[in-house]
């Protein structure tokens, strides 16, 4: 009958076991070789897509960067000067830079990707700020996005590769103006829209499971024409500029763009986060076009594709 | 062959009984879970031909049901963890019999937990960019590394200290059995050198396993806590949702444990002791729970920056006040008070508490997703979530999953961990034994779990 | 050889000007005089000055507020725009700071918005910028700290794997121990203490 203090005698009385020595000396050297081998296991990856999938690596737009007249590289902003917005109250119809919007891009609805949002001031009014996505220089959708699906151009526009997208939606999740929208089914877009190539400077056609949101017009930009959102403002509110070159225009005036922002104490939206965002706001509501600040409401986002778009569900925000 | 005890071998026939007889009911069960299954699977077929259209989400409510449910079962996988590795590395003996199903929690909780994601996916069929394109900087690629890692870590946990306890099966089945339990037992003879080295490596990964059991729930709580939301833009997320991890994952384990015992007549070996000692484990956690919850809120509701209100209103007085409250109240005021009044300190009072344990941890999963995508970021109206038949469905069918492989292991697995137990046993009789009057106590000793 | 151009050209320009405008001599006419800097660089402060004297007595006036605007292209507008505003000291000298992001030459107008019985007054200029800064506006997000990166991760990951990796290892060592030992069939002995 053994007991475990029998047991620990046999191994005395045997001397010390042969395989411990060994086994010792034999176990460091394996960790050794073992951890050489396994170090470079965390490039697997690397290893691995350069061979299934060349091309890795932050997505490109497959555009060279759109430069300005010095061969410097263009860095992308806008300017909504708030003065100038009153929700499209006075043309009488939904606000017209989200039409223009809906329809050069065929934004299935409901997505609105510049949307005009009536904000309360203190005292009682409410002022209309039009947010398109922010493109932010410290993205939160960007630091957090796993395939790196969501990437800034060198422009400095935060665009989206919905090849790459796996719909994983943690991007909506980070993104603090609410600026991104989900393909929940197959969208509702007009036929027109399935015959456009798709192309990263476009979203277009729609595919499900994927994100999608305003992309600054780049391809637009690069060749010198403003943004829908721009264009379709009745008010001539949004200016479209480059950093870089220091000028933005609204399609009538042209303003130096570090003048602008000193004098009318430009500000970005939820400063505090830290986002750093290339959309700046002239505080205001729409009193350059005669609103008066308790005139509330604007009308509803009409998206036209429904009745056109056959078998396609909507769905609601 | 050497003559084993009494003891020994009624431990050896109650971890052997589930492999050789099966019941009737056994198979009516199977049967009820693989059709739960298969219904949540046709619940995702239609999600993937449709959309996730077919869910209750929106832009606004981006996450719902499902990665609630994936950081439920992530946090109920760190049961095996605490009691395993931690209770290991502090020499409670009392844990042996408890082990494996620990064990078997944690491995069957992190396979239900993974498919989540997947499964919230907008675009499963592109899972590989996930490999091929991951970007170190996202919470989402330190999730998939971290549980990855402890899945890889957990089975070999699972299997080390199983390798003996394989090889005594081994040794009394036949045929398509033995072959299985001869591969899986490696070869074990227990000759010395053999022990020694299943020593050191069962050494090595119970150290190992505790920085990755608290990595894992710590990445899964910064899915949340990275992003900049009212209710998520939190420092303590990462403790706290650990804390609450354990916390779920004994109380998981005892309601498993009181299911076992009951179904494969295992009174002899976990007693009432064990309940009472996991109770305390509850009772403790609860109160580090209370803690983080009054942490959190009384330190932003005091200061009640913009959106806070709004949060807490939802919260407190609001749509999910019923929510919270039972949460706080029955989650973690009522079970410390269970397992520390005398009257309720059993068996039944801590299967009490530990089912209003579970059911509170998943409704505060719940809360901690819905309930920050609903303050509004801008000045809109805020959305409403109500999951669909689709979501229930697939739920159902996950804890179905969990049910069917806890059911399928213990068929086929050691639901008792003989070699420890042993262990166990033999050096607490060494140590009474060397007392010269614990001869007489040791007369009465009752049979299984010294200590 | 193009700077002498230009600076000739300047000049020229503003000596045409400052001609043309002192013939009709009125009683409040002013006359304005915008001085280019001396060597304008792409993305340095250069200054610009606009002097403001009475077109009858020649005398410099202050406390007149002037407005300067350069001339740009972008997206298909094409105008001027406004650079800076400044008042006339009491030399009648008004000064704005100016940091041009282009090569090449900038036209400049002065306004000034006068009173009922004074008309506005333009001055125009070219400024020639050289020099080719590397891009100007860099975006900054963040702080860079020595270590803190991706390599981090990929360290702590190594050695966890590495460990597992020896684990698998010595798993297969035990296997084998246990078949070097021959029969599979033994009790595990010291298992089981017998009383």
């Amino acid at each position: 009958m053994e007991t475990v203090q029998d047991l620990d005698r046999t191994q005395q009385g045997e001397g010390p076991p042969e395989g411990r020595k060994v086994g010792r000396r034999g176990l460091l050297k394996l960790f050794g070789l073992g951890a050489v081998s396994i170090a470079p296991l965390p490039l697997l990856p690397n290893v691995l897509s350069s061979v299934l999938a060349p091309g890795r690596g932050p997505v490109k737009s497959g555009y060279d960067p759109a430069l300005a007249p010095n061969g410097r590289v263009r860095r992308w902003m806008m300017i909504i000067d708030l003065r100038y917005c009153d929700g499209c109250q006075s043309v009488g119809k939904p606000p017209q830079c989200t039409t223009a919007c809906i329809e050069g891009h065929f934004a299935p609805e409901p997505m609105q990707w510049i949307e005009v949002f009536e904000g309360e001031l203190h005292g009682g009014g409410t002022q209309f700020i039009p947010a398109p996505c922010q493109q932010c220089q410290n993205p939160p959708c960007t630091n957090v996005c796993p395939v790196g699906a969501t990437f800034a151009t060198p422009e400095g526009s935060i665009l989206i590769d919905q090849n790459r997208c796996i719909g994983c939606r943690i991007c909506m999740a980070a993104c603090p103006y609410d600026r991104r929208f989900f393909n929940w089914g197959d969208a509702p877009v007009p036929p027109e829209a399935m015959l456009a190539h798709y192309d990263i400077e476009h979203q277009t056609p729609a595919k499900k499971g994927t994100v999608m949101k305003c992309d600054f017009c780049p391809d637009m930009a690069r060749a010198g024409t403003l943004p829908y959102c721009a264009q379709g403002c009745p008010n001539k509110a949004i200016y479209y500029g480059d950093l870089e070159q220091d000028v933005a225009t609204n399609g009538k005036d042209i303003v130096s763009v570090s003048r602008f922002l000193s004098e009318h104490e430009a500000y970005n939206l939820k400063e505090d986060l830290g986002t750093k965002p290339r959309v700046y706001y002239v505080p205001g509501h729409g009193e350059f076009v005669g609103r008066d600040s308790a005139k509330k409401g604007r009308m509803a986002t009409v998206w036209p594709w429904v009745q056109r778009a056959k078998g396609a569900k909507t769905w609601k925000r | 062959m050497e003559a084993i005890g009494p003891w020994r071998q009624r431990l050896e026939d109650t971890a052997f009984a589930p492999i050789a007889h099966t019941s009737k009911v056994y198979w009516i069960w199977l049967s009820f879970l693989l059709a739960v299954i298969a219904w949540g699977g046709y619940a995702y077929y239609v999600q993937v031909r449709d959309g996730l259209i077919v869910t209750g989400l929106s832009d606004r409510i981006s996450w719902g049901f499902y990665i609630t449910n994936f950081v439920f079962f992530i946090g109920i996988s760190h049961a095996g963890t605490l009691i395993s590795a931690i209770l290991r590395v502090s020499k409670a003996g009392w844990r042996t019999p408890v082990t494996r199903m620990a064990e078997f929690i944690t491995v069957v909780a992190l396979c239900c937990g993974a498919l989540f994601p997947i499964i919230d996916l907008g675009r499963p069929d592109r899972i590989q960019n996930v490999i091929l394109y991951g970007r170190w900087q996202s919470p989402i690629i330190w999730d998939v590394v971290a549980i990855t890692t402890y899945l890889t870590a957990s089975i070999t946990y699972l299997g080390l200290p199983m390798i003996p306890d394989l090889a005594i099966f081994r040794d009394r089945t036949a045929g398509w059995r033995k072959w299985l339990y001869s591969v899986l037992a490696i070869g074990w003879t227990g000759e010395s050198r053999q022990r020694s080295m299943l020593a050191t490596i069962i050494a090595t990964m119970m150290i190992l396993i505790i920085p990755i059991a608290v990595s894992v729930h710590t990445v899964v709580s910064w899915i949340f806590a990275m992003n900049l939301r009212v209710g998520w833009n939190s420092t303590i997320f990462g403790a706290f949702f650990v804390a609450g991890a354990i916390f779920s994952g004994v109380a998981t384990l005892v309601i498993i444990m009181a299911i076992l015992r009951k179904v494969y007549h295992l009174e002899e070996y976990i007693l009432e002791k064990h309940f009472v000692y996991l109770g305390y484990l509850l009772a403790a956690m609860a109160l580090i729970m209370i803690y983080g919850n009054l942490s959190e809120f009384i330190t932003t509701g005091y200061k009640m920056e913009a959106g806070e209100e709004f949060h807490m209103r939802e919260l407190f007085l609001g749509q999910f006040a019923g929510f919270y409250w039972y949460y706080f109240v029955g989650g973690l005021v009522v079970p410390p008070l269970l397992i520390l009044i005398p009257w309720t300190r059993n068996i039944w009072g801590v299967v009490a508490a530990a089912f209003l344990i579970d059911v509170a941890m998943w409704i505060e999963r719940y809360f901690i997703v819905v309930a920050t995508l609903r303050v509004p970021l801008m000045p809109y109206e805020p959305r409403n979530y109500g999951p669909t038949w689709v979501e229930w469905s697939i739920i159902a069918a996950s804890f179905a999953l969990f049910g069917l492989l806890i059911t399928l292991f213990v068929k086929i697995f050691p639901l008792l961990a003989i070699w420890e137990i042993t262990e166990q046993r033999e050096e607490s009789q060494t140590v009474t034994e060397s007392l010269p009057s614990a001869r007489t106590q040791l007369a009465g000793e009752p049979a299984g779990g010294a200590v | 050889m193009k700077r002498f151009v230009l600076t000739a050209a300047g000049l020229l320009t503003f000596t045409v000007f400052a001609l043309g405008s002192a013939a009709p001599a009125h009683a409040s006419h002013l006359l304005m005089r915008v001085s280019e800097p001396a060597a304008a660089l792409v993305g340095q402060p250069s200054e610009i000055d606009a002097a403001v004297t009475s077109a009858d007595t020649g005398a410099p006036v202050a406390g007149v507020s002037v407005t300067f605007y350069a001339h740009a292209t972008f997206a298909r507008a094409d105008g001027f725009m406004e650079i800076g505003r400044a008042v006339t000291n009491s030399a009648g000298v008004a000064t704005i700071s100016f940091v041009p992001h282009e090569s090449g030459t900038h036209d400049i107008r002065v306004d000034y918005a006068g009173s009922a019985d004074t008309t506005t007054e333009q001055a125009a200029a070219a400024i020639a910028v050289d020099g080719a800064a590397p891009q100007m506006y860099v975006q900054k997000a963040g702080i860079q700290v020595p270590g803190l990166n991706s390599r981090l991760i990929m360290g702590l990951l190594t050695i966890v794997w590495g460990t597992l990796l020896f684990i698998g290892v010595t798993i297969i060592r035990i296997a084998r121990a246990g078949q070097a030992d021959g029969s599979a069939l033994q009790v595990p002995a010291g298992q089981g203490s017998v009383r």
